[in-house]
């Protein structure tokens, strides 16, 4: 069967026409998934690819505006529950935190990102020396903007800030995430430092592929509670470098 | 009544494991992505199965919302629609006869999820109407019932390749048209 994916452009297209369709193919999948897997790695490097395929999935999206909601069973609720928290799912509102790491959650996040093609675009201002895994933690919504990158070697996490100083009176805190675990507070961060190296505990940098770094906004010192009690300001996820 | 702004606050929380604001987000959101899964699955065993699926997957992939630089409702409903998708595909590809669509014009929908849809979405649907009839439906199959090429090609009763470049100059219209 063939696959004519190189022959992509009609007669009279326009400079960037082949890459308008193409996202536009991805987003409908009629990608092969071949393609679609190459298309996802150039997604991960090309911040113009992804707001062009972000543009048509904002606009393709309109094609359910006319369908109606219909409520769905509470069972379906139920159901999330126990296989989300079989352990604590009758007491589901108390959010009883669990300090175990799913290890095996890692890949259906990373799922997730490839199915939607959300994968974390690598900060350029890092670059890194070596291998080692890298994370880019912020949103369009805030200016909190944070960049991180874990060393192997020496078993140190650095933590950049690129965007601005927490407001007066207030700490940005760090967090890890792995899987449906708790977050795990990394640093609260330092009044007016630009850059900061933690020492990961083996058994934090063990989850650290595939988990995600959030930095949150607490009170001066951090967070009395030891769990995030501010706004979410800035996320990435942690990825290879 | 939610806002973009708090569903994108609830998707902010779920990143960082709070189930209660993950609940919320469920509460506001699953109706409207119940109702997707329903339209493209056409039974509610599967659509409810899709929309189990479809909200473990939020709440493992909520870290990553930001990074695609969807906005939140295209996020949550891109993920229902694609799972939907892919389950229809498997039951295709299965050789299963396309469910018996069963009454589903009997639950109500919600205030909330209904607000929460985007009002100025209207321009796709009138750029959709400027194509050729058959050329809209061929962009309606593909999102809506998950053709392929080929499946399409075979419905439209004209080859794969004149299919494709059917569907991709119709693709290139509907930019021009929604950048217009």
């Amino acid at each position: 069967m063939s696959d004519d994916g190189d022959h992509i452009l009609p007669e009279g297209a326009a400079p960037g026409d082949g890459d308008r369709i193409l996202s536009a193919e991805y987003v409908l999948g009629l990608l092969s998934p071949g393609q679609a897997a190459a298309f996802e790695s150039r997604l991960a490097s090309e911040p113009a690819l992804r707001d062009i395929t972000a543009g048509w999935a904002d606009d393709f999206v309109a094609m359910t505006d006319t369908i109606p909601p219909r409520q769905a069973p509470r069972r379906v609720w139920r159901a999330i529950e126990t296989e989300l928290w079989p352990e604590t799912h009758a007491a589901s509102t108390h959010p009883a935190r669990s300090a175990r790491f799913r290890l095996g959650r890692w890949l259906g996040g990373a799922m997730v990102a490839a199915m939607l093609g959300v994968l974390v675009v690598q900060s350029n201002l890092l670059a890194p020396p070596q291998p080692g895994l890298l994370a880019e933690i912020g949103t369009a919504q805030s200016a909190a903007h944070f960049t991180a990158a874990y060393d192997p070697g020496s078993g140190e996490l650095s933590i950049e800030r690129l965007g601005p100083e927490a407001p007066s009176g207030r700490s940005y805190e760090l967090w890890l995430i792995a899987g449906d675990a708790a977050p795990v507070s990394v640093v609260v961060w330092p009044e007016a430092a630009e850059r900061q190296a933690v020492a990961l505990p083996t058994e934090l940098a063990e989850v650290l592929p595939g988990a995600v770094l959030a930095i949150s906004d607490e009170p001066f010192g951090g967070s009395p509670t030891g769990a995030p009690t501010g706004a979410v300001l800035a996320t990435g996820a942690v990825v290879q470098g | 009544m939610a806002t973009l702004e708090d569903i994108e606050h609830l998707i902010a929380r779920t990143a960082l494991a709070d189930r209660s604001a993950f609940q919320e987000l469920y509460q506001l959101t699953s109706a409207k992505l119940f109702g997707v899964a329903l339209r493209v699955l056409g039974t509610r065993t599967e659509a409810e199965e899709a929309i189990q699926e479809t909200y473990i997957k939020i709440w493992r992939g909520a870290g990553r919302y930001n990074a695609g630089g969807y906005s939140p409702m295209t996020w949550l409903i891109t993920i229902a629609r694609n799972t939907a998708i892919d389950r229809l595909r498997a039951r295709r590809a299965g050789g299963a006869e396309l469910a018996e669509a069963e009454d589903i014009a009997s639950s109500d929908p919600t205030p909330e999820a209904a607000a929460i849809a985007g009002s100025e979405r209207a321009l796709l649907l009138g750029c959709l109407e400027e194509l050729p009839e058959d050329r809209a439906e061929a962009v309606q199959g593909a999102y809506l019932m998950g053709l392929t090429y080929q499946e399409l090609a075979d419905r439209f009763g004209v080859p794969i390749n004149t299919m494709r470049s059917w569907l991709r100059r119709s693709l290139l219209k509907l930019r021009e048209c929604l950048t217009r």
